[in-house]
């Protein structure tokens, strides 16, 4: 290990000073939200953070949890999960117009829709939001993912409209909406977000049936449909969760005749499933709804991170890091986040999460932006 | 039954005081690993860079992590009284484990700095660092309106 200086220290009172490497290696376990202030202490301060940030800190997507009032103006109050340091953060912003209810079908993006506008957000931390015209279909609960240069809205149509299976492409390019082929009619009676999971990888949309498996993919260029493919895990799985990993996808599976949840990683190429991991029982355990059972688990994925938590009970979220090892297939890491909201906060409002890859550029942006707070929760 | 010989070696700090310590235990030191494989046939390791005060504390350490009997939360407590002392300590324990190459004690003891840090303002980090602002007049300015609530 080069070693750029050290100093001695042989009497008690001297002044112990820290440089270089050793100075980076102490950043590297300082917390995102810290080394922005700690960038701040002085010149070669500012270097070590990004050195350190370059060479040894590998950053880990945050888990984004907005809590939000039913009721109109529809208050928002906004809470990030730092896997880095395990501490939930309540960030204050500017009070913003919420217009509707926040929703998110796609792990990192948010949207609001209303009959007169359709605003949506895929900056990891939200500060910038786009207010465009809405589609022309109504629809109540889409697939709503951004593929490449555009936002591809799907499925979610009210039963009497015309056509259940309406796919709708909003090009950033054109700033205008375009109507396109219509999802596949084998996905007639499960064309919307509670039903599909959802993935985007390599300019295409990837919506996989929970219940069965089935897929398909959308690519934005060509805006057609391709598919069927059904994924086979090779063991009997009923509820199939999907989300991108590197080039490929991941996929996490329920296997309810050993009530266990397990992760596969599958290519995007040939839909080939290759099991990575399985979830200890302690932590199966948690995602067990009193009433429901595990019927509505969410599973947001982003890097090498799967957030997974019971929408009807979110007390506690269950965290897997995939950690690579020698020839691509490595082990996964699995802990449990107590909620940051308690469980009365969570009988009157709702809660959205969404999960990003939060860098400390960004974050140094924000933080300089104003009425931007951030404060870390004590527990 | 006899057990076989377990060899001690003599670590002598940068004060000239000699320290006995069993090799198993020592060479939680990669940079003591090496110098052992390596052959090394000095009676005594001398260690430059370590002052006894801090030779003392690394090998009270060493002796808890290499304690078999000793369990993961035993290890924890440990460790949260170990980092207890003033804070100039604490980095000059960090710069001894960085000499010796000592992960384990690398870790603890840099987590307990970045601990401290979290509750520090930017001139707190400056004062117990002992860092020169080498920001110019405006620079700090700009630096402060950038963020002023790390500055209270």
């Amino acid at each position: 290990m080069a070693r750029k200086e050290i100093r001695l220290s042989s009497h008690e009172d001297e002044e112990v000073e820290i440089h270089g490497d050793v100075l980076e290696v102490v950043l590297s376990y300082v917390p995102l939200i810290d080394l922005v202030p700690a960038s701040n202490v002085s010149k070669s301060w500012r270097s070590a953070v990004a050195s350190s940030l370059r060479h040894l800190k590998k950053l880990k997507p945050w888990l984004i949890l907005h809590k939000q009032s039913t009721y109109s103006p529809y208050a928002s109050i906004t809470y990030t999960y730092d896997p880095c340091s395990n501490q939930w953060i309540k960030v204050s912003m500017p009070s913003m117009n919420f217009f509707s209810t926040l929703k998110s079908s796609q792990s990192n993006f948010l949207y609001m829709m209303s009959s007169s506008k359709f605003s949506f957000s895929f900056d990891p931390l939200n500060s910038t939001w786009c207010h465009v015209a809405p589609p022309l279909v109504w629809r109540t609960d889409p697939i709503v993912a951004r593929v490449g240069d555009s936002v591809v809205i799907a499925g979610g149509v009210c039963q009497f409209e015309d056509d259940p299976l309406a796919v709708e492409v909003y090009d950033f390019n054109t700033r205008a909406w375009c109507t396109c082929e219509s999802m596949p009619e084998s996905l007639k009676e499960s064309a919307a977000s509670a039903w599909l999971s959802v993935a985007t990888t390599k300019g295409k949309l990837i919506v996989t049936e929970k219940k069965t498996g089935v897929t398909h993919w959308f690519d934005s260029e060509t805006k057609s449909w391709s598919g069927q493919f059904n994924l086979n895990p090779g063991q009997p799985v009923v509820n199939y969760y999907i989300g991108s990993y590197e080039e490929d996808l991941i996929l996490v599976g329920f296997c309810n005749n050993v009530e266990q949840f397990k992760i596969w990683k599958v290519s995007a190429e040939n839909f080939y499933c290759e099991q990575i991991g399985e979830m200890p029982l302690a932590f199966v355990e948690k995602l067990k709804s009193e009433c429901f059972g595990f019927s509505s688990i969410n599973v947001l994925v982003a890097r090498n991170f799967v957030y997974m938590y019971n929408s009807w009970e979110v007390e506690e979220m269950v965290v897997c890091e995939l950690t690579s090892g020698g020839g691509g297939i490595g082990s996964c890491r699995w802990w449990s986040v107590p909620n940051v909201v308690c469980r009365d906060g969570m009988l009157k409002d709702r809660l959205v999460f969404t999960c990003s890859e939060v860098g400390f550029d960004e974050l140094h942006r924000v933080m300089k932006m104003d009425n931007w707070k951030f404060e870390v929760v004590s527990t | 039954m006899s057990s076989p010989e377990e060899k001690t070696l003599i670590l002598k700090s940068s004060d000239n005081e000699e320290f006995l310590v069993k090799e198993s235990v020592a060479v939680q030191c990669i940079t003591i690993k090496n110098l052992v494989e390596d052959g090394c046939d000095l009676d005594a390791i001398p260690l430059l860079n370590v002052d006894s005060k801090n030779l003392a504390w690394i090998i009270e350490f060493m002796e808890k992590y290499a304690d078999s009997t000793s369990t993961d939360a035993e290890k924890k407590d440990f460790d949260t009284e170990f980092v207890k002392k003033p804070f100039n300590d604490v980095l000059g324990l960090i710069l001894a484990a960085n000499y010796l190459n000592f992960p384990a004690l690398m870790d603890v003891m840099c987590d307990a700095c970045a601990n401290e840090m979290k509750l520090w303002s930017v001139e707190q980090v400056r004062e117990k660092f002992h860092i020169q602002n080498d920001y110019t007049e405006e620079e700090e300015k700009a630096v402060r309106a950038e963020n002023f609530w790390a500055f209270e």
